[in-house]
């Protein structure tokens, strides 16, 4: 990696351009490798494309320089859990389809602290909810057919299903 | 994938989706069953079944529908599939509950492998269950509410890797429980794990695990001396408790507990709170590479010369990394090939720049990071002027630290900080890289006059400049 390089470019999949600091670029796996590769060289003009669209790629980019400072020097405590709060400030903003998005952009990024916080907001929304509620929000469709779902509610007298 | 486009949950693998359900409780996965064919397999599949309720915050209990979930499992989950987590935390009022949850927890791990067990409030009647858990890797008990007089059972798990306790009062002897019962254990956590009021027995707290790697301890009182003696431990991390019943009511004082450790491969030590009698051996710190020791308070200075007199590693070895917080005093010490050293102290120690530089400073030949940290550094008015301050600074022998690469400082004397750069920038330490500075957001005009100074130093440097992110009193 040439180590005058301080921010790369990227394509999202809709084809926009995003500068990422290498720092922040360090957090994914394979963005990573791509760094120790010859493609962000100085002599080398080809922009790499991310398979993760536009809107998703802002956010992704956000978490990453926001996590960075962290995941490269380590810091205290009082940081930490600034950075919890942060966290959870920046999960409320998005709406569900954005999350699932961002999940999956994390998951391909191989991004753990992203992905398990994507997996634990969504785990939240699904808490509490009826079976039918998670059926709508979720897109699911209900492939039970209608002897099986009177088993169910049989077999779970306490649980709400519409 | 397009912006406007929905992803269905079915979208997801089945590995997303197990990891998702990981963060849920057995209610909710079992409501999910019945959401479609798919989430019935994998809510029987998923990876971890953690269970919690607490009366007391919802006086309904969930336990009926969870039981007609779990009679499920043991039918049609295939039986190789392992478990990873099981935790449990409950303290169902009916007592016919609690005896159904035994039975499912129980039914688990007769018919599957479990690498995780976690419970919290139900300890005595677990106790005597454990020794059907063969196959287990990690034991947390936790009794968070208020400890409980137990009589530590008679068990043998060898799979046993890490175990955690808290919160358990015994008169039984504890290290010697551990060390009998799990042989393989590597690492140790004991919490609050004390012994009763109302004993008159005089106990001792001997660690003996021969293939322990991790060792912490916290809030561990009432023992009359505590000893660590084990061959392979690397961490070792001892909290002394200073604000428990027996210690504020004197019944034990801390310099009466005897800490004794023996272990020739530490690398990492860290002590929170007041001192105890420390013994040790020669051998005992010969491969430490960190310290950290927070919260001692030198005003019995016997205490702490004592105690760092114990762990002298710094001169007998390889000590790379120390890190002292909340220290009112300076021991005198020799850092020999410390590496990196951070140092959070209360501004009392801070008034003399001379006390800094030729307490510290001169000691050092090694360090490549340096971190200051005065811990009230705003409220205290400027001591010193500039050139007084670059006066003391030119004093000082810094060649002797020419290697320094990174330093980071808080203080409350900006004045202070910049000379204490110059001094150092111009005199000698070519190699370096970079600086932050944290400083009250008041000095803001003063950094920049006094960073033009520096521009004339190494080329390679980057200066950061930060104002402090906790809010306090205003200076």
């Amino acid at each position: 990696m040439s180590s005058s390089v301080e921010a790369i470019t990227v394509l999202s999949s809709d084809g926009d351009e995003f500068k990422i600091t290498v720092s922040a670029a360090k957090l994914s796996k394979p963005l990573n490798w791509m760094l120790e590769d010859v493609c962000f060289s100085d002599d080398c003009d080809e922009v790499p494309t991310i398979e993760v669209n536009s809107k998703t790629l802002v956010k992704v980019i956000e978490y990453c320089e926001k996590h960075a400072p962290r995941a490269n020097s380590g810091a205290s405590d009082s940081d930490a859990e600034e950075l919890k709060k942060w966290d959870i400030e920046f999960m409320k903003m998005d709406v569900k389809d954005i999350l699932f998005h961002i999940l999956m952009a994390a998951n391909y990024l191989h991004m753990e602290g992203l992905y398990d916080l994507a997996c634990q907001t969504a785990a939240d929304l699904m808490k509490g909810m009826t079976v039918s509620q998670i059926r709508k929000i979720f897109h699911i469709k209900n492939d039970f057919s209608s002897e099986e779902q009177e088993q169910l509610r049989r077999q779970h007298p306490g649980c709400s299903f519409d | 994938m397009k912006a406007k486009s929905r992803i269905s949950l079915n979208n997801f693998s089945d590995a997303i989706l197990l990891h998702i359900f990981s963060f849920l409780e057995v209610e909710d996965i079992a409501r999910l069953k019945a959401v479609s064919r798919r989430f019935q397999t994998l809510c029987i599949s998923t990876p971890s079944f953690s269970f919690s309720h607490n009366p007391r915050h919802s006086p309904n209990c969930s336990c009926l529908h969870v039981f007609n979930f779990m009679k499920t499992i043991p039918r049609q989950r295939p039986l190789d599939l392992k478990i990873n987590l099981l935790s449990f935390s409950s303290y169902c009022m009916k007592s016919k509950h609690r005896k159904l949850h035994m039975r499912w927890l129980c039914r688990l791990f007769q018919a599957f492998r479990v690498d995780q067990l976690s419970l919290k409030y139900e300890l005595p009647s677990i106790f005597k269950s454990l020794p059907k858990f063969q196959s287990l890797k990690v034991l947390k008990l936790v009794m968070t509410e208020h400890c409980v007089s137990v009589k530590l059972p008679e068990i043998k798990l060898a799979s046993l890797e890490t175990l955690h306790m808290e919160g358990i009062e015994t008169q039984d002897l504890v290290g010697e429980w551990v060390s009998q019962s799990f042989p393989s254990l590597k690492r140790l956590f004991l919490y609050d794990v004390n012994v009763p009021r109302v004993s008159t027995k005089q106990l001792d707290l001997i660690i003996r695990s021969s293939c322990l790697e991790d060792l912490t301890l916290k809030r561990c009182c009432g023992f009359k001396s505590v000893r660590i003696i084990t061959d392979k431990l690397r961490a070792l991390s001892y909290f002394n408790c200073r604000f428990c019943v027996n210690c504020v009511f004197g019944l034990k004082k801390h310099d009466e507990i005897v800490v004794e450790v023996s272990a020739p491969n530490l690398r990492s030590f860290t002590w929170d709170g007041p001192p105890a009698r420390l013994c040790y051996d020669k051998m005992a710190f010969k491969s430490l590479h960190k310290a950290t020791i927070t919260g001692i308070v030198f005003h019995n200075l016997n205490l702490g010369e004592q105690l760092f007199e114990a762990i002298r590693w710094v001169e007998i070895l390889s000590l790379d990394t120390l890190v002292l917080k909340d220290l009112y005093g300076m021991p005198l010490i020799s850092f020999g090939d410390v590496r990196y050293l951070e140092i959070q102290v209360k501004r009392k120690f801070f008034y003399n720049v001379d006390d800094v530089l030729t307490n510290f400073l001169k000691r050092i030949s090694n360090l490549d990071i340096l971190a200051l940290a005065p811990d009230d550094y705003y409220e205290e008015p400027d001591p010193f002027d500039f050139k007084d301050a670059l006066r003391e600074c030119k004093k000082t022998k810094w060649k002797k630290i020419k290697g320094l690469k990174k330093v980071k400082l808080a203080t409350g004397s900006m004045y202070f900080a910049i000379a204490f750069l110059i001094g150092m920038l111009k005199k000698s330490c070519v190699h370096m890289e970079e600086m932050t500075l944290i400083y009250p957001s008041c000095y803001h005009k003063s950094v920049e006059r006094y960073l033009n100074c520096l521009e004339s130093g190494s080329s390679s440097l980057s200066i950061n400049l930060s104002p402090p992110n906790r809010k306090r009193k205003r200076c």
